[in-house]
């Protein structure tokens, strides 16, 4: 393409963008709209998947919890442990109690944990050593990194974000692994059951077993033996959860379609209406030589421009949204949803939008470059 | 064969459909035009001047003849055959000066290069200012229509048309939304070109007083072009009063049928069709107009 013709065209369209602000503005919202809704929407479901797959895979491969339940509201007695210990299948079993706390008033996931089931799991530390005593903590990578935190600073450690809560030493910071464990805090089982008053209490069981292939003879002793319990294989979990995902994807899709479909129309009306009172205008450069081609760079322009341009406003309004969800939510449910913004999350959306212009504005502006020069002499 | 004239046309027709009605907004019209001539075309209203200028100008087709610019025959060219022809060899300068409102000066005065794209773009940009100097407002560059006299935005139309450094300018009515004083400077600018860089000027108008300054003036007549005024009185000598009642009682018959038509008008007709209602609407109008000056 003719780059005077392309220059030209981006004059043109920038400045009557311009000049209609309000129609523009209107329009660019219409774009902006849907892209938010698919950027935030995106971003949380990708969080939850990271979060979901992450913790269950990396920390242990298979848990006891109460059938139906999730590991965050679970409640098993902790004398539990010991049974579960004595099944000939396994080689270590480790409680775990996992609540929503606030560190520094920043809301992290706390896991109170033994020794046993810090052995069990498979995150390793970038600094420091694991928990030995009360009054010590580990910190997860992100958590550490947006706190500022070291090995060897004290932060206060609180149920609610308006109590001043429990010093606590930072003994040692974990690995980053891209999941809720990044934004977990480690510290010793006892003193967690105390804080939140759950003396006794633990959301689950982590196992190591002998042998991973005795994995379904364990799984039906024990589901046989407790019906209230189940087994979990966390890699089978992790595909359940994806299914899930899944399925929030196709909504996110359907929602995306319909946005993009308003946002499509929004772009199609304004280019139609920009080219019919544009329509002597489009005369005159016919008459003084623009050939098709030209008119319709310069009205594809504008329409890509404003397609663009609601891009942009959506990945940014589409970030916000997915931030405020991010601290909105795990307040609700009570377990932290971080959301994720990838690289791709914030260009092929942008890309998209202009795309989106190009196609809605084609028919308004083929229409435009069918204007035939006579309309230059066209009398008032 | 001498040398080619600035703008033939041979036995140039124009009809258009106006319902089941035909008009003729040209006749059979043989006209040249040599180089650096500077003329005018008169004629009533209706009477197919505008559409003369747009057959020459390669706005339009004819539905019958030849048109042959600067000797070139460009009858048969295809749409972006013709827009390049148009950028290159023909300069435009309209009524309402029509320069594009989002553009400064300077970037009007461009335009016609950007479209002929074999200009590099710094000298666009050099040759554009050049221009504007030589119309007397290198110092409103950069300033928008809007912010310029009607006097101004024609001068800067005038630099827009000289651009590629056309064969022919055609003008239609470049002093008709122009105060006198104003038209007059435009006029004498036009003359200085058509002196100095030997520019054909063609330039269509009902004013007399512009007419008066050309070299030479053809008139226009129910579609037919003349060398000297065609005689107003032929058919009031034919015609009785009473004759003349009837004919006019049938025009505005016709003119209200055509108007009705056009309110009628819907998305779907076709932008040729829209072209000739419009056009027979005014001619019908103009013809009453010029019979009731008769009556």
């Amino acid at each position: 393409m003719d780059t005077k013709v392309m220059r030209l065209a981006i004059t043109i369209a920038a400045r009557s963008l311009k000049r209609r602000r309000f129609r523009s503005a209107l329009t660019l919202i219409g774009v902006a709209v849907g892209m938010s809704t698919v950027v935030a929407l995106t971003a949380v479901a990708l969080g939850a998947r990271e979060a979901a797959v992450g913790v269950l895979t990396q920390t242990t491969d298979f848990m006891v919890m109460p059938r139906g339940g999730s590991e965050f509201q679970a409640e098993l007695p902790e004398s539990l442990v010991k049974h579960i210990r004595l099944y000939p299948e396994v080689e270590m079993a480790g409680p775990v109690l996992s609540q929503m706390l606030y560190l520094e008033k920043e809301p992290a996931w706390a896991m109170g944990v033994t020794d046993e089931s810090a052995d069990i799991t498979r995150l390793s530390l970038v600094e420091g050593r694991r928990v030995e005593e009360r009054g010590e903590i580990v910190v997860g990578y992100t958590l550490a990194q947006d706190l500022g935190v070291k090995v060897g600073d004290v932060l206060r450690l609180s149920v609610s974000p308006d109590e001043p809560g429990t010093p606590m030493k930072v003994v040692g910071i974990l690995e980053p692994t891209g999941g809720v464990t990044d934004m977990a805090v480690y510290l010793s089982l006892s003193e967690l059951q105390e804080m939140v008053g759950k003396k006794g209490k633990i959301s689950m069981i982590m196992i190591r077993l002998k042998d991973p292939r005795l994995a379904d003879q364990f799984k039906a002793r024990v589901e046989e033996r407790y019906p209230d319990l189940e087994v979990y294989d966390t890699k089978q979990i992790a595909e359940n959860v994806g299914r899930v995902l899944d399925m929030m994807n196709s909504l996110i899709l359907a929602i995306g379609g319909i946005s993009l479909l308003v946002g499509g129309l929004g772009v199609m009306n304004t280019t139609m209406v920009s080219v019919l009172e544009r329509t002597r205008e489009i005369g005159v450069m016919k008459a003084i030589g623009a050939k098709r081609s030209h008119i319709l760079t310069i009205f594809l322009m504008e329409s890509f421009i404003l397609g663009m341009m609601g891009g942009v406003i959506g990945v940014l309004g589409g970030a916000a949204l997915a931030k405020l969800a991010s601290t909105l939510i795990p307040k609700m449910v009570g377990f932290p949803l971080p959301a994720k913004l990838t690289w791709w999350l914030i260009v092929s959306p942008i890309l998209f939008a202009g795309l989106l212009g190009v196609v809605a504005g084609f028919y308004p502006s083929w229409r435009g470059a069918s204007v035939r020069p006579m309309e230059a002499i066209r009398y008032e | 064969m001498s040398e080619p004239a600035a703008v033939e046309l041979r036995d140039v027709s124009k009809v258009y459909m106006v319902g089941s009605q035909e008009v003729r907004a040209l006749d059979r019209v043989s006209l040249r035009i040599e180089r650096g001539e500077f003329i005018s075309i008169m004629g009533p209203s209706g009477s197919g001047k505008t559409t003369l200028l747009s057959v020459m100008g390669c706005l339009i087709r004819p539905s019958s003849g030849r048109i042959l610019i600067g000797g070139e025959d460009v009858t048969d060219l295809d749409e972006d055959r013709l827009a390049v022809f148009r950028a290159k060899r023909i300069g435009f300068v309209f009524q309402f000066f029509n320069l594009i409102s989002t553009l400064t000066a300077l970037e009007n005065v461009m335009l016609p290069m950007t479209f002929a794209g074999d200009v590099p773009a710094w000298e666009m940009k050099a040759k554009a200012m050049e221009l504007l100097e030589a119309v007397g407002l290198s110092d409103r560059a950069d300033h928008r229509p809007m912010e310029l006299s009607g006097g101004q935005q024609q001068r800067v139309a005038i630099a827009r048309a000289l651009a590629n450094d056309p064969e022919i300018i055609l003008a239609d009515e470049p002093t008709g939304n122009l105060d006198s004083h104003t038209g007059s400077e435009i006029m004498a600018l036009m003359e200085h070109l058509n002196r100095e860089l030997g520019k054909t000027f063609v330039i269509v108008t009902h004013d007399p007083a512009v007419a008066r300054r050309t070299k030479r003036i053809l008139y226009m007549k129910d579609g037919r072009v003349y060398d000297r005024p065609p005689e107003e009185t032929e058919r009031k000598s034919v015609a009785s009063r009473e004759e003349r009642v009837e004919i006019l009682r049938h025009l505005l018959a016709e003119v209200r049928r055509l108007k009705s038509e056009a309110e009628l008008a819907s998305p779907s007709m076709s932008l040729g069709e829209l072209e000739d209602l419009a056009v027979g609407l005014r001619m019908g109008i103009a013809r009453i107009r010029r019979e009731l000056g008769r009556i």
